[in-house]
């Protein structure tokens, strides 16, 4: 058990670090977002995309109902992204969904709300909320009242 | 010799419709707004032609938006103002102005419905925070919105966004596009792709 726990902690570790180095690199390579309808919003200084949203950089592919870039105040780099409804972040067959995914760069955190759950295959982690602190390369899936964390893994000979 | 009629007449059939089909895509394809001759006729037949024109348009004594052009063409029956290559600055509701221009090669004024009409080349600065360019824009001073339903490029610190279609509060400097939005989000993009 604790294989398989320790498995899929490293499993939702390195999808998270790769979404997030993903959005990290948005700091210095375009990310290029498709969507219907756009607003650009002030104070604070946003960009906000609606309507099949889909983001795109290198083989990373996020896909939501809304999508907040914010942008620092005076610069033009990227301080958080907030995609909100219906949120699913694709990477080869790695796939996280939940309500809604924030990518806190100053704190350098990314967090999965509103029923998270990393899959890869047919396994999959679930909590309240998972959050990954990049920096001290550790994460965290917090469990619902009452309802432990879930990991749900299939051993190879099974998936077979 | 009537099997060779037939045939010539089937041909000048299949031009013709050729023809027809060639000059509607033509057509369809043709630049929104008025054609040069429309636009050179009023300057024309203006009542009151300025060249080096600049006019304000105030509300309760205050100023709402001020047009500079190079030329401009009035005529007082239809209470329309016709502006070549103009430059327009707007204005709060205390008269102050605020730091969004406005710039096309033509532009028409109907004073009576206080509402501007620009196209070709139309670019918006709203002062650091962004360009828009778009070939065609409306401006209505009753909410201070400008709108167009044409493909738009908005260049701002850190994207440059495309789409079609936009609204844009004046005043608070709120930008909507409508449709089709693909936006590349990226540092120094402002700097570099500044036109």
């Amino acid at each position: 058990m604790n294989r398989i726990a320790s498995r899929m902690l490293g499993f939702v570790l390195v999808f998270v670090l790769a979404l997030v180095a993903v959005t990290d690199a948005a700091q210095e390579r375009p990310i290029e977002v498709t969507s219907e309808r756009m607003e650009m919003l002030s104070a604070p200084r946003r960009v906000l995309f609606s309507g099949e949203v889909v983001a795109r950089q290198d083989d990373v592919v996020i896909y939501a109902d809304r999508m907040q870039v914010f942008f620092r105040e005076g610069e033009d780099s990227v301080a958080r992204i907030l995609a909100e409804g219906r949120v699913r972040i694709v990477q080869g067959e790695r796939t996280a969904v939940g309500d809604t995914g924030v990518f806190h760069r100053d704190e350098s955190i990314v967090v999965l709300t509103g029923n998270p759950r990393v899959y890869q295959g047919k396994d999959f982690v679930e909590g309240e909320e998972i959050t990954v602190y990049l920096e001290e390369e550790r994460s965290v899936v917090t469990s619902r009242e009452g309802v432990p964390a879930r990991a749900i893994f299939h051993p190879r000979e099974e998936t077979r | 010799m009537i099997r060779n009629l037939q045939i010539r007449h089937a041909l000048a059939l299949a031009i013709v419709a050729l023809l027809l089909v060639v000059g509607g895509l033509v057509l369809k394809n043709l630049p929104r707004g008025p054609a040069l001759e429309e636009i050179r006729a009023p300057l024309q037949d203006a009542d009151l032609a300025l060249q080096a024109f600049e006019y304000t348009e105030t509300r309760a004594g205050r100023r709402q938006w001020t047009i500079e052009g190079d030329a401009a063409g009035y005529r007082q029956d239809v209470e329309e103002a016709l502006i070549e290559n103009l430059r327009v600055f707007f204005f709060d509701d205390a008269g102050e102005e605020i730091e969004v221009t406005l710039t096309a090669r033509h532009g028409r004024i109907d004073l009576a419905a206080r509402e501007l009409r620009v196209w070709e080349d139309v670019v918006v600065r709203g002062g650091n925070d962004y360009i828009l360019q778009t070939q065609s824009l409306e401006y209505r001073d009753a909410n201070k919105t400008a709108a167009t339903s044409e493909p738009v490029r908005i260049l701002s610190p850190g994207a440059d966004v495309r789409g079609r279609g936009m609204r844009m509060d004046v005043v608070t400097r709120q930008v909507e596009i409508l449709s089709e939005v693909h936006a590349l989000i990226a540092p120094q993009l402002f700097d570099e792709g500044t036109p």
